[in-house]
């Protein structure tokens, strides 16, 4: 196992640059997963740190080896494709025992390491049967076989579970994490699903046109984002963003919102931003609570649309032409077209700057990362 | 049926005659027929003609014996050395041509996989050979092959140590000579279907492999050859139907010679007919060719029908 280093790496195709310098650190033993919009580069990240492709600039260090022009054979890390990639004319067993194979291992040895693999993933009864006889799941466990037979210095995932119904997902997602605390190895995932990114990762690394936007634990870049898109990326429903300009109130400032210039919004008081200046206020869903019946708030909105999971639903509010998603859980959901109160929870806001990037208490400006990028 | 439920269906044919050429295996048959009677009669017609011509004695130096129907030009034909030798001659052929087509047109196509400039002039080189007509084929190397004036030895007078010859004269040389340009035309069949296979194989499967280790050959040997199996085995066994029955490159370059080196089964069968003027017994050799040919035939079915149903084909 090795920690994984990605130094200024950047990524041009023809004259197209795909990746902008990105810097990332990976600690021995851990999970980080790759999070992004489809384009964003999280995948040709990982193919460049697999050999599959040649990072343009920067470098890329397994341990402390720069393994930059190294081909993937010498780089020493295993990986499963979305497609699972399975080599169809051989059996389960052959497929997991290929890596030992090319490493010369003789027959004896390598059914020894494959028996082993395939009990930690429950395969021991299909060794004998060819990728084309078993479900998608067990395909995928199989592509995780062949990864886990050999002792890799990092293992890569390239969105292995997107190709799975939801049920298995869940399932895999929790094997993929269960694998990982028993293995105690580096990993790699790279996947478009938020709630697989909160659920599998130790780190998470927010990426968006090929730049990294945020790299934290599922709890920071839940709750401290680093801009308006982390913000609106992680979480599901997606948070509230009220973009608006801060206007005086009496003994405090408030933002009037773009949408419905009717409405003000109160701000915390120790937030330091000045009258006419344009921000975002963000509100998870969560964290708008609505009262029922209307009355006694300062807000009241006009249920529109809701989506019921069961125990969990989500109402959409119409505040005079401002859209408002709130989640209400274990209570039955409003009718629609009822007016009803909606209350922000004390100290549940986060605010934005202009330029989308999250301001903390007491800090108009902020040393920030600066995202427009000089190029 | 009644004379008005009849009347609504115009066209049909009455009764019981009508009924089975309108419905089930007699309509399938009867929209068959104008195939099937142009097909016996160019296929079918001379091959019972042929078969009947390898019981009689229609020889030229026994004008007398015609009519004399028996087995004994089949009594004959298993003590014949001549005929075993050619169709000794004929699998060699065969097999050269075969192995050689394989060889090189799988090289073509590995090479030519991966072209992104000049794609389709490369391809098109490769496929040049193809729709040149074996004659102008047997023509062009017999002119290259000639021991005085011929280009091959040309190049080879600039080459130490090896001394050109009359390749076609030596009985050393002149089968493998005739497989090289057998090869030279045939070998695009096989080439065009192995870039399609190439084509198939997903890329993952190599990106699989690089990351498990595999080195370029062992890429080959692992990914390339075992998902290549089914297009190998059924083009081994076209190339082998099409190197068994080829007739004009031999006729032309050596006619069979020298001294017999070179005669194949078909051409021996030429020139039984029209050189000895034995033609009853010719067409006992012919019957000959066409029961190997058979022998290849349901090879080759058996494979298509195992590629069919999936037995070999990717996830």
């Amino acid at each position: 196992m090795a920690d994984v280093t990605f130094k200024g790496v950047e990524k041009t195709f023809g004259n197209l640059k795909v990746i902008h310098g990105v810097d990332i650190d990976i600690a021995d033993g851990e999970l980080v997963v790759f999070v992004g919009p489809s384009g964003c580069g999280k995948s040709t990240l990982l193919r460049m740190l697999a050999g599959l492709e040649e990072n343009t600039g920067g470098e890329i260090l397994i341990g402390t080896d720069v393994v930059n022009g190294l081909p993937p054979k010498d780089r020493d890390i295993a990986m499963v494709f979305q497609n699972y990639a399975l080599y169809p004319h051989m059996t389960v067993a052959e497929n997991i025992g290929f890596p030992l194979r090319m490493q010369g291992l003789t027959a004896a040895e390598r059914k020894k390491h494959v028996v082993r693999a395939a009990e930690l993933l429950g395969l021991e009864s299909y060794l004998e049967r060819y990728p084309r006889e078993l479900s998608g799941g067990q395909r995928q466990r199989v592509a995780m076989g062949r990864a886990i037979v050999r002792e890799p210095r990092a293992f890569l995932f390239d969105e292995p579970l997107s190709n799975l119904d939801a049920a298995l997902r869940v399932q895999m997602r929790k094997e993929v994490k269960l694998l990982h605390r028993r293995l105690e190895a580096t990993m790699i995932f790279v996947t478009h699903d938020q709630v697989e990114a909160m659920t599998l990762a130790d780190r998470i690394v927010v990426l968006r046109d090929g730049r990294v936007e945020q790299i934290g634990t599922p709890e920071d870049v839940y709750r401290r984002p680093a801009s308006t898109f982390v913000a609106g990326f992680i979480g599901s429903p997606p948070i509230n963003l009220i973009a608006g300009t801060v206007r005086p109130l009496p003994g405090k400032l408030g933002l009037v919102p773009d949408a419905n210039p009717a409405l003000t919004f109160d701000l915390p008081e120790e937030f330091d931003f000045s009258s006419g200046q344009h921000i975002t206020l963000g509100v998870r869903p969560e964290n708008l609570v609505l009262v029922s019946p209307a009355g006694k708030q300062e807000l009241e909105g006009k249920v529109v649309f809701c989506e019921s999971s069961g125990q969990e639903s989500a109402v959409t509010l119409d505040l005079g032409g401002l859209q408002l998603v709130s989640s209400i859980w274990g209570e039955e959901a409003p009718l629609i077209g009822n007016m009803v109160g909606v209350e922000i929870r004390a100290g549940e806001v986060l605010l934005f700057d202009e330029r989308g990037i999250r301001v903390d208490p007491g800090v108009a400006e902020q040393e920030h990362r600066d995202f427009t990028d000089a190029e | 049926m009644t004379r008005a439920q009849r009347r609504k269906r115009p066209g049909t044919l009455p009764g019981r005659f009508g009924r089975l050429m309108t419905e089930g295996p007699g309509f399938a048959l009867l929209m068959l027929a104008p195939a099937l009677l142009v097909l016996g009669f160019v296929i079918g017609l001379p091959m019972v003609k042929a078969l009947m011509l390898s019981f009689d004695t229609i020889a030229l130096r026994r004008p007398a014996a015609a009519g004399t129907y028996g087995l004994h030009n089949y009594v004959r034909l298993l003590s014949d050395p001549d005929a075993w030798g050619a169709v000794l001659r004929s699998a060699l052929y065969m097999l050269g041509t075969v192995a050689g087509s394989i060889a090189l047109a799988l090289s073509a196509a590995l090479l030519t996989r991966r072209v992104v400039r000049f794609r389709a002039l490369s391809r098109l080189a490769f496929l040049l050979p193809w729709t040149v007509p074996a004659v102008v084929t047997a023509l062009v190397w017999g002119v290259m092959y000639d021991g005085n004036f011929g280009v091959i030895n040309r190049l080879l007078d600039h080459i130490p140590f090896i001394t050109g010859r009359d390749w076609l004269i030596d009985r050393q040389t002149a089968l493998p000579a005739l497989i090289l340009a057998q090869v030279w035309n045939e070998f695009p069949v096989a080439y065009i279907f192995f870039l399609a296979g190439l084509h198939s194989i997903p890329d993952e499967l190599y990106e699989a492999a690089k990351i498990d280790r595999a080195g370029a050959f062992a890429q080959f040997r692992f990914i390339t050859l075992p998902q290549l199996r089914y297009i190998i085995a059924v083009i081994v066994i076209l190339l082998m139907i099409m190197g068994f029955k080829s007739f004009p490159i031999v006729y032309i370059l050596t006619g069979g010679g020298p001294a017999g080196a070179t005669e194949t089964l078909t051409v021996l069968t030429y020139n039984t007919a029209f050189r000895t003027l034995d033609f009853s017994y010719s067409a006992t050799l012919g019957i000959l060719a066409v029961l190997v040919s058979l022998v290849l035939v349901l090879g080759y079915l058996r494979v298509m029908t195992r590629a069919d149903t999936g037995k070999g084909g990717a996830v």
